[in-house]
């Protein structure tokens, strides 16, 4: 019954595409005209007939049925994604507005004079913190995925400039990137693990160390357009690891309260300075 | 720049085994890493104990499935080098 539906409902889309292409030069609305009621409104200015006439039962029932199967598919998505990645966490990570953007972004690229960086606590919310729009020091994984992007597209196009540029680029880089990544949320596991650290989601970690991308992307921007990048890499790479070792000791070090902060090196400042430390050559080594 | 996610399943492949072979009794017991010293049966959380079971942990869980990888990652670089 699945197949014939999808069969309907991919009629129905096909129909709606082709009566939108031979309307003309409207934009983006194509594509929706299997579902939303709208063809006729951008069309009527060009002077032709609008190729879907929204009184139609047949349109109607397409629209309807078209609805229906993409309700379903929605529900099974979730069903079987919900096992693996708990959907209503993610959401916790993704929500965030311009004003947490912009300054997490400031932060991002000049920490030096940001003077508190403890999580806010808020009980009600599933992960016990505030959520990132409304906590500076949140993490999220909005910056880290659209930065990671970012660069694949950034190193993309410098591979273009050089004329060098295959489908492949894409692909590699996201893979190596992604395999960096790996490496260092585990041995940030790892280490927290063996610290006695209290437990950090595997998430955050990952959005800690999704951050260095901010500053990759600057530094590939930079030798696009400038040629140098050096001095970009050498900063955004400072800038990183001291952000990270903020974020770190705050979750490592000071876990006991502010009692702690009596300056003495223990193996926990070591690991946070060497975790740090390691922003800069992984910086230099994601760069070009 | 670029390694692959073969590159990543080999070097993987490698670590594990790495910490796999690490015998109890036959290894680590005569450099004083043994689970039945008294430093490490006495302080439960330190990091000497913690390590010292997550290698039994990885031992247990990843001998057999690592016995088969092993086989099958040979295989495939005799054959396709």
């Amino acid at each position: 019954m699945n197949q014939a539906g999808m069969q309907g409902m991919h009629g129905g889309m096909q129909g709606g595409m082709q009566g939108g292409m031979q309307g003309g030069q409207q934009g983006f609305g194509q594509p929706q005209q299997g579902y939303a009621g709208q063809p006729g409104m951008g069309m009527q200015q060009g002077g032709v007939p609008p190729p879907i006439d929204i009184n139609n039962p047949m349109f109607q029932m397409a629209a309807s049925s078209g609805a229906q199967f993409f309700d379903s598919g929605h529900k099974m998505l979730q069903n079987n994604v919900e096992q693996y990645v708990s959907m209503s966490l993610l959401r916790y990570y993704f929500s965030v507005d311009t004003a947490y953007v912009l300054a997490k972004l400031r932060i991002l690229l000049w920490p030096f004079m940001h003077k508190d960086w403890k999580r806010c606590k808020d009980e009600g919310s599933m992960v016990g913190y505030l959520a990132p729009r409304h906590d500076v020091n949140a993490p999220d994984l909005y910056i880290p995925v659209m930065a990671f992007v970012t660069y694949i597209v950034a190193f993309g196009l410098h591979q273009g400039w050089l004329n060098s540029f295959t489908p492949e680029v894409l692909g590699k880089t996201a893979s190596s990137g992604i395999g960096i990544m790996v490496f260092e949320v585990l041995a940030l596991k790892l280490g927290f693990y063996l610290l006695d650290g209290p437990p950090n989601r595997f998430v955050d970690f990952c959005c800690y160390c999704g951050y260095k991308y901010v500053g990759i992307v600057a530094s590939t921007l930079c030798y696009i357009f400038i040629g140098m990048h050096w001095p970009v890499i050498l900063f955004t790479g400072l800038a990183m690891a001291w952000f990270m070792f903020k974020t770190l000791a705050t979750s490592l070090i000071l876990r006991g309260g502010e009692q702690q902060m009596a300056g003495e090196l223990s193996t926990p400042h070591y690991f946070v300075f060497a975790m740090a430390m390691l922003q800069l050559p992984v910086t230099w080594l994601m760069g070009i | 720049m670029g390694f692959s996610f073969g590159d990543l399943y080999i070097a993987s492949l490698l670590f594990l085994n790495s910490v796999v072979i690490l015998h109890e009794e036959r290894f680590l017991a005569k450099h004083g890493w043994s689970t039945n010293a008294p430093e490490v049966t006495m302080n439960p959380g330190s990091t000497k104990s913690k390590i010292l079971s997550i290698i039994k942990a990885v031992r247990l869980v990843m001998m057999w499935p690592l016995i088969g990888l092993n086989t099958v990652t040979v295989l495939f670089k005799l054959v396709f080098g």
